[in-house]
């Protein structure tokens, strides 16, 4: 790579200002298999970074490795569910040296017939 | 950290990181590395937990993410120090690993980490670790076997050797010299010992055999003597102890080897013992290799010489045991044989049967063809008892002077003299003889084969109170006899000895009880005899007086003349019976001087013969340095007169009379059973003839008075008596013995005296001085008269002439033209009296001589003066030298003649 200073080329600074949200991370993580950091380094991250507990679950796959969710998210959702939601619909998304943020949107309809 | 299971495997290129270390982050120090042992910091720092291995295979795909996401999910199982490394593989390849964990079993700490790099630098360089030991050990076991064929050589050598060595140890049979050669060879061989020697000793310790090994009988020959166990081999014998050298030569009690000896260094010398009971040294000198014996080899020498000494002792025991076997059986048959004789003697109180079959056991014990018992007889003569297998038909033999007794040189043969010869031989040496090469001897001169000849003799004598009395004797044997068949016959011989003791004692208390009874009849007889003789002799005095005196009134021509002749011839007669009869009862008159019976005998040696009929022969034997005897003289030689001619009527067809003196002791043994006398010194008389015999009936009376198997009118029956009782009269004693056929023996025992001072001995001087050459005229009416003193004249040159009765004597005096020098004319005759014809020839032939002669005392016959002076008389019975020297002295006399005196 030339320096700067050598060559002739015009420089110009465009910024994009924003709010960091803390925690970084709403609602978790689904950590690729080749991803560059891994599920520890992650979890380290979000321990130090997000004072609510997040859930780390393992999963035997070709893509994903792990997937790091918010623990009141599995209070609404089961963990199978997730997974398989995961797997299905995320997978094909993403590549394995990949991190993905989930912004998950969960809605429980309660229904209750009282007597 | 040492790890020392994993021997070298564990990999030095491993790094320790932290979990949130990032292998991107790791510094220089950490290039290289195979792999990353994670940790999880601790506090304090050392507490650090190790979590696990990152491979750096994981590391540098990820070298963004921190290790703590390196980490295998799930984490591999950890290996233990002691894990091998092929197990660590298999692991490895098991689950693709790079790299696995050692930690300690009990802390679960970590020590280390292998990788598939350092196991596999750890498996190559076990690998050459091996290879090298592998060729290490090639040579090594090169070399070993190089060794172990030396070992299996000499181990067969060994085994050889050994097996020879037990196959000699085992070996019954054989000689122990064969076997303790072959053993010694064997013993050398397995010990490489280019010398070996075996000394054994007998019992007593002496060295009675030296066998060597190593040497040639050439090198053995040079060097000549054997060891004399002096020096070193001298210390083995004397302290029965090993000793191993490697320079004997050194040793100060090497006293260096004898001329023409190899040179020896080394040694090995150990016992043969066994409890103990030593039996010899082993000595074994000069290993071939040069090198000294070792104390394996002395062990190995210890344990044959104890094997060796085993089998010496069961050797030495099976003979004694095989000895005492045969010892026993023989044993048997010798007791069974003993106790067959005794039951025999007990049965039939035969000694001599019994000594028989004694005597052919022994011969048979000692396969011997011939054997003989001979015992010896109270005057040392040797007797043979009996014989095997031919019984003797006579119970005398060589030597003894018996009338049974051959002639020796005439009768018995050389072979029989020879064998006399050695049984004497026997008797004087009181122990075993054994002659085994022929001698002068036993071959009877030089050594020649004929059947006189004894080629072998084994005599063993037996004893009674110490006292050899008799030999039993085998002979003629094939094998030489030897010592120990001496004793093996000593049994019978004790046997034999024992029986004839008996014989011998019996006979002695017969013989005293014979002795007793006889003595006490002779006793008797002699006391009735004697008593008798005194009164008839004064009566016989009276008669022969008063006869005589009216024979002397009556005129020649008076018919009673002659009736009274014969009055006073008988009374005469029964005055000589009377006479008799005191000698026997031994209370005549006896004048004992001392006397040489040999010069007695030598001067009736000529008279005898005269005596004796023409195929009478008379042999006299006279010992040497004869002991004196003291008798009386006249009485003497009426004595052995009376016994001689008794052997002369034994021996109607002619025959030999032996007459033998020798001085005799007899023992108590002896004395009585043989003699009847008491032990002591004696001169023995005996008188021999082979003539007809007496049976025991006949011998037992022959002394009694007026006891006579001749003919009537032959003999009174006094001749044996007056010999008795002039013997018993002087201290003497007479036996006598007998056997029908073969003859009579008398002994005479007289008593050895002593002679006092100024003492000489009589009758051994027959000198010139009686003797002469005139003729002299015997006028006796009695033939035995006539016979005697022809028979004392005539060898002392005088010419004699006969004539029964005075008639016949005138005739002869009248019709003779030859000069009668010497008339002796018995006084009694029937017919013309010796009185008168005294006087007759007187004055027919004056230069004529005249001697009177009677049996009664001339002082009875005529009164004092009426005997011219000139006229000698003599005294009837008249001895030899009284007769012979009466007649010298008369014919010398010349006119005046001494009174006539009784001789």
């Amino acid at each position: 790579m030339p320096s700067p200073a050598a060559s002739n080329t015009k420089t110009t600074i465009r910024a994009r200002v924003k709010e960091f949200g803390v925690p970084p991370i709403h609602d978790g993580l689904v950590v690729g298999k080749r991803a560059p950091i891994g599920c520890a380094a992650l979890r380290q991250c979000l321990k130090l970074l997000a004072p609510s507990a997040f859930e780390h679950i393992e999963i035997e796959d070709d893509v994903i490795s792990d997937i790091l969710v918010r623990h009141q998210i599995l209070k609404r959702i089961p963990q199978e569910t997730l997974i398989a939601f995961v797997v299905e619909r995320i997978k094909p998304l993403m590549g394995d040296e990949e991190i993905l943020h989930l912004d998950l949107e969960a809605e429980v309809i309660l229904e209750e017939e009282r007597r | 950290m040492t790890v020392h299971g994993m021997a070298g495997a564990v990999s030095s290129r491993v790094s320790r990181v932290f979990t949130d270390d990032r292998p991107g982050d790791l510094g220089q120090e950490s290039l290289g590395s195979e792999a990353y042992a994670v940790f999880e910091r601790g506090i304090p720092p050392d507490t650090d937990r190790f979590l696990g291995l990152v491979p750096n295979r994981m590391s540098s795909r990820h070298p963004t993410r921190i290790f703590a996401d390196l980490l295998d999910k799930p984490a591999p199982p950890a290996i233990s120090e002691d894990t091998a490394l092929e197990d660590v593989l298999k692991i490895m390849d098991a689950r693709n690993l790079d790299a696995l964990s050692v930690i300690d079993r009990d802390t679960q700490s970590f020590l280390g980490a292998v990788t598939r790099t350092s196991l596999l630098s750890a498996l190559l360089k076990r690998q050459g670790d091996l290879v090298r030991e592998s060729r290490f050990l090639k040579v090594v076991a090169e070399r070993e076997s190089r060794r172990l064929d030396a070992a299996a050589r000499q181990n067969q050598e060994w085994y050889r050797s050994a097996r020879d060595l037990l196959k000699t140890l085992g070996r019954q049979e054989g000689s122990e010299r064969d076997f303790l050669e072959e053993g010694l060879h064997a013993l050398a061989r397995m010990l490489d010992a280019r010398y070996g020697a075996i000394g054994v000793l007998d019992e007593a310790g002496k060295m009675v055999q030296f066998l060597h090994s190593g040497l040639t009988e050439e090198e053995a020959a040079r060097i000549g003597k054997l060891p004399e166990g002096r020096g070193l081999l001298g210390l083995v014998i004397k302290e029965n102890r090993s000793i191993r050298l490697e320079d004997l030569t050194q040793h100060p009690e090497s006293h260096g080897f004898p001329p023409n000896h190899p040179p020896m260094k080394s040694l090995l010398a150990v016992p043969i013992a066994h409890r103990g009971e030593a039996f010899g040294r082993i000595y074994l000198s000069e290993k071939r290799s040069g090198e000294p014996f070792t104390e394996d080899d002395q062990a190995l020498a210890h344990g044959f010489s104890g094997a060796v000494a085993l089998e010496l002792a069961q050797r030495r025991e099976l003979d004694r045991r095989r000895k005492t076997e045969i010892d026993l059986g023989s044993k048997t048959v010798q007791l069974e044989a003993i106790a067959a004789a005794l039951t025999t003697f007990l049965r039939t109180q035969q000694c001599a049967e019994a000594c028989a079959m004694l005597l052919s056991a022994a011969r048979d014990h000692l396969a011997s063809p011939d054997a003989v018992i001979a015992v010896r007889q109270e005057d040392s003569a040797m007797r043979l008892l009996l014989r095997s297998p031919a019984p003797l038909t006579s119970p005398d033999g060589p030597g003894a002077a018996s009338p049974a007794s051959p002639e020796l040189g005439e009768v018995l043969d050389d072979r029989e003299r020879r064998l006399c010869s050695l049984l004497r031989r026997v008797l004087l040496d009181a122990r075993p003889v054994i002659v085994n090469q022929p001698t002068a001897e036993t071959a009877g001169g030089p050594p020649r084969e004929d059947s006189a000849r004894i080629s072998r003799f084994l005599g063993v004598p037996f004893f009674q109170e110490g006292r050899a009395i008799g030999v039993v004797a085998v002979m003629n044997r094939s094998d030489e006899y030897t010592e120990g068949d001496a004793n093996g016959v000593q049994i019978f011989v004790d046997a034999v000895g024992m029986l004839y003791d008996g014989e011998l004692r019996r006979a002695r208390e017969s013989c005293l009880e014979t002795d007793l009874r006889q003595a006490q009849k002779m006793d008797a007889v002699g006391k009735l005899a004697g008593g008798i003789a005194h009164d008839f002799n004064n009566l016989l005095t009276v008669i022969l007086g008063y006869g005589q005196m009216a024979l002397n009134r009556l005129e020649s021509t008076d018919p009673a003349s002659e009736d009274m002749q014969e009055v006073v011839k008988s009374a005469v007669r029964a005055s000589d019976l009377t006479r008799r009869l005191l000698t026997f009862s031994r209370r005549q008159d006896a004048k004992p001087t001392l006397l040489d019976l040999n010069a007695v005998i030598a001067n009736m040696d000529g008279m005898l013969r005269l005596l004796m009929d023409k195929d009478i022969k008379i042999c006299v034997t006279g010992a040497p340095n004869l002991w004196p005897v003291k008798a009386d003289l006249p009485q003497l030689e009426q004595a052995i007169l009376n016994v001689c001619l008794n052997a002369r009527d034994a021996m109607p067809n002619g025959g030999i009379i032996r007459l033998q003196t020798e001085n005799i002791v007899l023992t108590p043994e002896y004395a009585s059973p043989e003699t009847g006398a008491p032990p002591g010194r004696y001169v023995l008389l005996s008188i021999a003839d082979n003539g007809v015999g007496m049976p025991p009936e006949i011998l037992e009376r022959i002394f009694e008075p007026f006891f006579t198997t001749k003919e009537p009118g032959r003999g009174t029956g006094l001749g044996l008596s007056t010999t008795y009782g002039s013997l018993r009269q002087s201290g003497g004693h007479i036996r006598v013995s007998s056997e029908i056929g073969k003859g009579t023996t008398f002994r005479l025992y007289f008593p050895r005296a002593e002679a006092d001072v100024g003492e000489r001995t009589q009758g051994s001087t027959r000198t010139k001085a009686d003797h002469g050459t005139e003729t002299v005229l015997i006028v006796e009416d009695d033939q035995e008269i006539r016979k005697i003193a022809r028979a004392v004249l005539e060898p002392r040159g005088y010419k004699v002439m006969e004539a029964p009765d005075g008639e016949s004597a005138m005739r002869i005096l009248q019709e003779s033209t030859g000069p009668i020098d010497l008339l002796l004319i018995d006084v009694i005759m029937p017919g013309l009296s010796g009185t008168d014809l005294a006087k007759t020839a007187a004055k027919l032939r004056p230069s004529t001589k005249i001697m009177l002669m009677s049996g009664y005392p001339g002082d009875a016959l005529f009164q004092p003066g009426e005997l011219p002076s000139e006229i000698r008389f003599l005294q009837k019975p008249f001895t030899i030298e009284g007769l012979a020297r009466m007649a010298r002295e008369t014919l010398d006399a010349i006119g005046t003649t001494p009174p006539s005196e009784e001789v």
